[in-house]
């Protein structure tokens, strides 16, 4: 079952990040818990790991898109 | 089909001065914090130790006297880039670059030339506040006499400011701070970008929006998002709001006759106005709609990140824009 | 101050003749400035020189071809200290094409790159900053290049004289600043701006040596400027020179307010920097004759330059577009944004 790449709050405030770079390209392989994109909030920039491992089948937040939390970023699907 | 080298839009133009630096030995660098540390946002990461302290000055807290100087070792043969650290610091260098830079040569009768760049970022979206956060291009663009630069991509930072430190004119840099982390494609060799000429970052037959900096990102996703409702964007870029590429403009608006104009400075007064109004001087006959400008308030910056998010445009309110041109309900839940 | 009985014997008679006559140009130059303002010939103002010809011809009597200097609003005598042609620039302060700078810029900002004269400024401390970088960026050229920025009292009150200074001490910029305290920053007497007696004192507190000498004496000013430029030229950097003279006529050719007094004028005219020199030519027993025959070609001269600057034409309207820019790849004709 496809599991979705989720940008969550890091911090209490946080409501939008913009990508950055992506770290892993659609079609890898992915483990639970690495690192798959670099984003943006207004105070820091941080990374927002799988939360599953599988294929990273489809990446729907490019590099310069902003995204709201709770929005998704990526799927994974399983390998 | 090769791919391209990735690499941020501060690492671009760290690239445009090594190059620049390497290939004239009348390019030199003035700015707070520039050389030992690289720069606040390491855009001038190596200079220091490649082409020493002649060239590479840390300064004083002196915006007046950096760029006066800048103006001063333009006018004997030199090619100085004076960097501030934030681009609301040009207020305290306004006198200098409006009424010695930019008027220099005219006073003049055309006997002199004034070759200097100033450059910084716009530090807005990050909770600096009022005092650093400004987008002042209107003021530039409203001074006879500049050339004034954004660029939103790191291939179009490196070559807006190469032509920019080879330009004879005194120009203008406004860079988004935002931006400098966010990588992208970049050509091999000697990539400059020709100053005047627009870029057309997405083609598209329905909506027409010109975008500059950070807008060009917002701009761009909004375009996907329209596109699977069948709505089209043309997404331009002018790269240079002086001297402006309205043919561009104007190409575009003979296929669409729909226009958004998105730029984060202040909405009265701002470029977009400046845009429409151009626009509307040239060819208002081929607007099917009246034209939007979507801009920030006309307030200083707020602190707080719900405060300052209300004032700066966003997406949806580049969607209410697009919306109101085309009729359509654009926005996803409206 | 700067005894000036020291250098007279340094240079020759025709040395100090060629002084004598420089200084005399400039007072002809700007006393008939202020008639032809009255006669409505210049527009805007013009603000003359009168008295303080010392100061430019002894500053300017210090520098080589290759140096530069920087001008106010106030300028006319540094210009033609420095050797520009008072034809030329008669028909700029009459708006005439034949100007130096096409009747674009007027009396106040007379430009002349060929005689290194980077430009007269209108801003008052405008050119502080602008003189540190000439300075530091003709160095950086390889050039030998001093500059000599020139400003007033008023002037060293801006916050661009403070940076400047610093700026320059901190990188030992070839420049030397050149403060012409003429007691008066228009209707404001200088001793009301500041609390001290020499804006020279201001120099030791950047890091560099100020001293203050009788503007009025162009052999003291000229001791002190050689001193400067030998500074300079070694890599020693800045030097502040406060020049005290007195300008002999109001503020400008439209001033009004003035508050200075008829018995500081008549301390002043016993002071006059041309009769100080014609006295001293005197006591090398050169006939005063011969300045008589100065006097009498360069009246004649600037009747010259005043009748040409009448007769020449004006721009045409179209040129008003004209050298907003340098040419570059994307400049079209009439593209002005």
């Amino acid at each position: 079952m496809a599991t979705n790449v989720v940008l969550e709050a890091v911090s209490e405030e946080l409501e939008f990040a913009s990508v950055n770079r992506w770290l892993r390209q659609e079609g890898d392989s992915v483990t639970e818990g690495e690192a798959l994109v670099e984003v943006e909030g207004d105070k820091a920039t941080f990374e927002v790991a799988a939360p599953a491992t599988g294929v990273l089948s489809k990446i729907l937040a490019v590099v310069g898109d902003e995204v709201e939390v709770g929005g998704t970023l990526a799927v994974i699907e399983p390998a | 089909m090769s791919e391209q080298r990735e690499i941020t839009m501060a690492e671009a133009l760290n690239e445009a001065l090594h190059e620049e630096m390497a290939a004239d030995g009348s390019v030199f660098m003035i700015g707070e914090d520039i050389g030992r540390t690289g720069g606040l946002f390491n855009v001038s990461a190596g200079l220091l130790d490649r082409f020493g302290a002649q060239r590479v000055i840390d300064s004083p807290i002196s915006e007046a006297a950096i760029s006066g100087a800048g103006v001063g070792a333009s006018l004997v043969g030199c090619r100085p880039v004076v960097e501030l650290q934030h681009f609301d610091f040009v207020t305290l260098a306004m006198d200098q670059i409006v009424n010695h830079a930019a008027k220099w040569r005219y006073m003049s009768g055309g006997r002199v030339h004034v070759p200097l760049v100033v450059r910084g970022p716009i530090a807005n979206g990050v909770g600096l506040a009022a005092q650093h956060s400004q987008s002042l291009e209107a003021w530039f663009v409203h001074t006879p006499g500049l050339v004034v630069l954004m660029p939103s991509t790191p291939a179009d930072a490196k070559g807006l400011l190469k032509s920019a430190i080879r330009d004879d004119n005194p120009v203008v840099m406004l860079e988004k701070r935002l931006l400098y982390t966010r990588p992208g494609p970049i050509p091999e060799g000697d990539h400059t970008v020709p100053i005047g000429v627009a870029d057309v970052k997405r083609e598209g037959g329905d909506v027409t929006v010109v975008a500059t900096a950070y807008g060009v990102g917002m701009a761009l996703q909004a375009a996907r998002g329209l596109s699977e409702r069948g709505i089209e964007l043309e997404v331009i870029d002018p790269r240079s709001l002086k001297p402006l590429d309205l043919d561009a403009i104007l190409r575009s608006l003979e296929k669409t006759g729909r226009l958004v104009v998105l730029s984060e400075g202040p909405r009265t007064g701002g470029f977009a106005g400046e845009v429409i109004a151009r626009v509307s001087d040239e060819a208002f006959d081929l607007l099917k709609a009246p034209p939007q400008r979507v801009a920030a308030l006309d307030t200083p910056i707020p602190y707080a990140a719900k405060l300052e998010r209300a004032v700066l445009p966003d997406l949806n309110d580049l969607l209410d824009a697009i919306g109101k041109v085309t009729g359509e309900a654009v926005r996803s839940g409206s | 101050m700067t005894a000036a009985t020291d250098t007279a014997p340094r240079l020759g008679t025709e040395e100090l003749i060629e002084l004598y006559s420089s200084m005399r140009l400039i007072r002809e130059f700007d006393t008939r400035i202020v008639e032809l303002f009255e006669r409505k010939l210049i527009r805007g103002s013009a603000h003359p020189y009168v008295g303080m010809e010392a100061i430019a011809v002894g500053i300017c009597a210090a520098l080589g071809d290759a140096d530069y200097i920087t001008s106010t609003h106030r300028g006319h005598g540094h210009c033609l200290a420095r050797g520009l042609d008072p034809e030329r620039m008669m028909a700029e302060i009459l708006g005439r094409e034949s100007g130096y700078c096409r009747g674009k810029g007027g009396s106040m900002h007379i430009t002349a790159m060929e005689h290194g004269m980077l430009g007269a400024d209108a801003i008052v401390g405008g050119s502080h900053g602008l003189s540190v970088g000439a300075a530091y960026g003709a160095r950086l050229l390889g050039r030998e290049s001093v500059v000599a920025c020139f400003f007033g009292d008023g002037a060293a009150n801006e916050g661009s004289f403070h940076e400047a200074c610093n700026l320059a001490a901190v990188l030992d910029a070839p420049v030397i600043f050149v403060c012409e305290n003429n007691q008066w920053a228009l209707s404001t007497p200088t001793h009301s701006s500041m609390r001290i007696e020499d804006v020279a004192d201001r120099a030791i507190s950047y890091g560099f040596p100020g001293v203050a000498v009788d503007g009025n004496d162009v052999l003291a000013v000229k001791a002190v400027a050689d001193e400067a430029v030998a500074r300079a030229r070694r890599g020693e950097g800045p030097t502040l020179i406060e020049a005290k003279s007195y300008r002999m006529t109001p503020h400008s050719a439209f001033a009004t307010g003035e508050t200075s007094t008829a018995a500081e004028l008549e301390e002043w005219k016993a002071r006059d920097p041309l009769g100080r020199l014609a006295e001293q030519l005197v006591a090398r027993e050169v006939d005063a004759a011969v300045l008589e025959r100065i006097d009498a070609a360069v009246a004649e001269r600037i009747d010259g330059a005043v009748q040409g600057a009448i007769d020449a034409p004006p721009p045409p309207p179209e040129q008003a577009i004209e050298d907003v820019f340098a040419p570059a790849a994307w400049l079209r004709p009439g593209r002005l944004a």
